[in-house]
This record gives structure tokens, sequence and C-alpha cells, in this order.
């Protein structure tokens, strides 16, 4: 049995960190590929370096932001597993096909669902798996049991919904 | 909305456009569309066509109005103002059938027209059920006319699109059918004024990112200033009225005051006016008229009007009662005919076509 602070804790930060990525991905994917490729290397950077080189830079910010559920370091290096498949699936987004229906009189709620789910669903999934899974097994406040006992009832629950919808939506 | 009692162009009858954008992207478009009907945008590639559409549509940045009724539409976004672009491709979604894609056409104002009308133009309900990669190119650009129509309250625009001639020719006779039966103007664009020119007596010329120039097919055609006249495919309409048919060869007499013009069969009876579209490529010049044995069909006495060099060729317009023609001809031709305005001449008209509707 999990205790709750942790559980609801770890959602949380699943969360931010997945809302924060969302909103780097969306900015990215406005912007120049070169400044995406830029960003991306930075946001992979601090996976790549050792925690104890750069972790004191974020001090100063961690001591002002006392409600966070995980330390500000944990967060940061899970962004990228949100940021990066959530932009990889909105760059596949055909903006062809959302001017098609803009010229058509189709408004936001059409343009999400025929045009950016079916193109940014895996990336916009993925981008929120993979973080969880990175948090929950790496914040080192739950044990690996507990990790389990979170993780995989989310990607089972992800997987019904997701063969539900393949269901419903007949063949190709 | 806002209130234009005060603007230029308000209340106008048509839909009336004034459009620009800087350099580089250059635009610059003041024209007025009539009521009703189709209008031909003519231009060569690159000249801005496609973008000015897209303007219009709200897609591209521009400044300006486009007046149509009592609102101005410009600067509305695409989504919320009444007209529909048809893409050069038609962008239809692969896995929805050809009514699901029509379905998703949203009018944002009250229908001016019914979808029966617009359907039936179009002839394609037996295509509801198929998804476009079951269709030909042809059928998949006519199900994204139908969806852009569908949507469209004020004013329709079609691109130039990506089919080849003959598919893309039949196309267009279907924008001109259904631009026939809708409250609304049609604004297509057409690379080869002959194109547009047997459709629609009503041309509008972008040259070089402007269009401030519009006007019936002769009288744009038949200014040497402008760049029409020089292009392959310059053409000039003529009016008359069907004289006789000619059975054995298939073929319908058009007669005016200044000759006779034979095009292929009509479905016309005898006594009905029509218009026939003559391409300024198929006319030919000769000092006396032409001898009986000659197969040219028809040996037109003309009088000279202008002449302008253009590149190794000159370009001479034309007159005959009822009757303007552009014609080309060699330097040679030109000093051996001794053209020159005034001088009477006879034209042989190798190509003469019907007119659309």
């Amino acid at each position: 049995m999990i205790a709750p602070d942790p559980v609801w804790a770890l959602t949380g930060a699943i969360l931010a960190v997945y809302l924060t990525g969302l909103l780097v991905a969306r900015l990215l994917a406005v912007r120049s590929l070169r400044l995406a490729a830029l960003v991306a290397a930075l946001l992979i950077l601090p996976l790549l370096l050792p925690r104890e080189l750069w972790s004191p830079f974020l001090a100063p910010l961690q001591a002002r932001m006392t409600g966070l559920p995980l330390p500000l370091a944990d967060l940061l290096a899970a962004l990228p597993f949100a940021a990066l498949p959530v932009y990889a699936g909105l760059r596949r987004i055909d903006h062809r096909q959302i001017e098609a229906l803009a010229v058509i009189g189709a408004g936001p709620s059409t343009r999400l669902r025929r045009v950016v789910l079916p193109a940014a669903w895996k990336g916009l999934l993925l981008g929120l798996l993979l973080p969880a899974l990175h948090l929950t097994a790496h914040s080192g406040q739950l044990s690996f049991d507990d990790a389990v006992s979170a993780g995989l009832p989310l990607i089972a629950g992800v997987f019904l919904l997701w063969s539900a919808w393949r269901i419903a939506r007949g063949p190709e | 909305m806002e209130r234009l009692a005060h603007r230029p162009g308000a209340g106008v009858n048509g839909v009336a456009i004034e459009l620009s954008h800087p350099a580089p992207e250059r635009l610059d478009a003041v024209f007025t569309l009539p009521a009703r009907g189709l209008v031909g945008l003519v231009g060569s590639t690159g000249s801005g066509k496609g973008r000015l559409l897209r303007a219009i549509a709200g897609l591209e940045p521009a400044s300006g109005s486009i007046v149509a009724g009592q609102h101005d539409y410009a600067g509305r976004g695409p989504t919320r103002s009444p007209f529909s672009l048809v893409f050069p491709e038609p962008r239809l979604f692969e896995k929805l059938t050809v009514g699901a894609n029509l379905r998703l056409a949203r009018p944002r104002e009250e229908r001016t027209t019914s979808p029966e009308v617009i359907l039936g133009a179009l002839e394609i309900d037996e295509l509801y059920g198929l998804r476009p990669a079951q269709l030909n190119p042809l059928q998949r650009q006519l199900a994204a006319l139908a969806r852009a129509a569908l949507a469209a309250t004020r004013l329709l625009l079609v691109s130039e699109p990506l089919l080849d001639g003959g598919t893309r020719q039949t196309f267009r006779e279907k924008v001109a059918d259904l631009a026939a039966r809708l409250p609304y103007p049609v604004l297509m664009a057409a690379e080869d004024p002959q194109e547009a020119a047997r459709l629609t007596d009503r041309l509008v010329l972008m040259d070089a990112g402007t269009a401030r120039t519009q006007g019936p097919v002769n009288e744009l055609m038949l200014r040497l200033d402008l760049p029409l006249c020089h292009h392959p495919g310059a053409a000039t309409r003529v009016r008359g009225v069907v004289a006789s048919h000619d059975d054995a060869n298939d073929r319908t007499h058009v007669d005016n005051r200044g000759g006779r013009f034979s095009v292929p069969r009509l479905p016309l009876a005898p006594g009905k006016q029509t218009d026939v579209l003559v391409p300024s490529a198929g006319i030919s010049l000769l000092a006396r008229p032409p001898g009986a044995a000659t197969s040219a069909a028809s040996g037109l006495p003309v009088v000279v009007r202008e002449l302008a060099k253009w590149n190794e060729e000159w370009i001479v317009t034309l007159t005959a009662p009822e009757t303007a023609l552009l014609a080309r001809v060699s330097s040679r031709a030109k000093s051996e005919l001794k053209l020159e305005p005034g001088r009477q001449v006879y034209a042989l008209l190798g190509r003469v076509l019907p007119a659309w509707g």
C-alpha cells in the first residue's frame, strides 16, 4: 500500500514537468529548427553531465521554491523526457491541413481532432509516460515496488484507452 | 462588425478588394469583383496570384479592406472570414470519406446557397462513400472545390490546380458551371489566359505582385502595354450568332458582321447568340483574300490597329466589325505584308474555340 503523500507529490511533479515540457515544445515548434536543436541540446546536457557539476547552480532557486514535491534538479533532469517527444509530435503536424480546415471555417476543436491529435498523439503520450517513469524510478522517494505499483496501472490504463480507441475507430 | 457607410466601396454590389503588403513580398491589389459570376485572375508564374488568393482568404499578411455588402472582412483571419479557398492540391483528409470531408465545411454566415445546388453542379454524389485514395486527381480536386464552396458565403477563391492540361480544363469547366449557380463571385487563378478567357469575359491581371487592372477579356488582351498580349495563350472573344451547323464536319458556324467563325459543334439552335474565342497563336495574315483551296475555315478582312515588337516577333491588333483579334507575326512577315496601322489584310483563323456557357 502506497502512502498517499508521495504518490500525490509524484503525480504533481509529473504533471508539472509535463506541462513545462508542453510549453517548451510549443515554443520550439514555432521557432526555427536551429534554435530547437540548440535548446534540445541544452535540455539534454544535465543528463550527460554529473549532477554534482550543475545542481549547485540551482541551489538559490531551490531555496526559494520550498513547495516543490521533488528536488528541482530531478524535475530539470526529467524535462527533456517530456519536451522532446512532445516537440517531435508537434513537428509531425501538417500545417497545410490546418490551413485547409481554417479556410472552410472549421474551428480549433476540429483542428485538434482532425489534425493535431492524429499527428501528435504518440509524442504527447510518450512525453507524459517517459517523465512519469523517469521520475518514478529515480525520485528516490518511492521504492521500486512503489514505482511499479504507480507506473504499471498508469501504463495499463493508457494502453486500455488506446486499444478501446483503436477498436472504436474501426479498420483503416 | 464594423459598419462601413463612410468607406470607399461600402455598399458595393460585389466584393471590393484593396490589399497591400510591402516589399519584398510585395502585394498591391485594387479591384472589384461583380456580385456573382466567374472572374479569371490571370498572370504568369510567380506573379503573386496564389499569394493574393491566400491574402484574401486571410492566410497571408496584408493590410487593406475587403468589402462585401456592408462589412469589411479584412483582418478577420481565415476561419472567420466568409471566403473559402481551394488550394492547388486538394488537401482532403485521407482517412475520411468524401462525404465526411465535405461535412467539415462550416459556413461562417447563414448559407447563401443550398448544398444541393453546389453538389448538383459538380456531380460528385456517387463519390460520397469513397476515400480520397480511391478517387482520381480530378475527382479529388472537385471534392475540394465542393468542400470550399459549401463553406463560402461571400466569395470563393480557386487556386491554379496541380492537374495536367486536359484535366485542368475539365476542372475549370466545373468551376465555371458552379460559378454560374452561386449567388456570390468566384475568383479563379489561371496562368494561361486562354483557359480563363474561354470560361469568362471578366479578368483581373496580376503582374509582379500588382493587381490593379481588370476588365473584359478583349480590353486587357488588346492592350499592347500589358503583358497578356505576349502570352502564347493570348486570345480574344468574339460575339456572334449561330448561323448554321455543318453536320458533315460536325462544326457550327457562328456569324457576326465581321465574318464567319467555325467552331466544333455547339448544342445551340441557329439564331442563338454565343461567344467564340480566337487564340492569337492560330492566326495567320495574308495580303490578299485566301483562295477557295485554302483549308483554313475563314479568311476575315481585318484592319490593322496597333503593332508592338516583342522579342523577335510583332504583336498586331486587328479589327473588323464586331470583331477584335490579336495576331503574332514574324518581323519578315510584317515587312512583306507592309503591316502598319490602318492597312487592310486578311486573317486566316486556324483555330477557333467555343466560349463556355
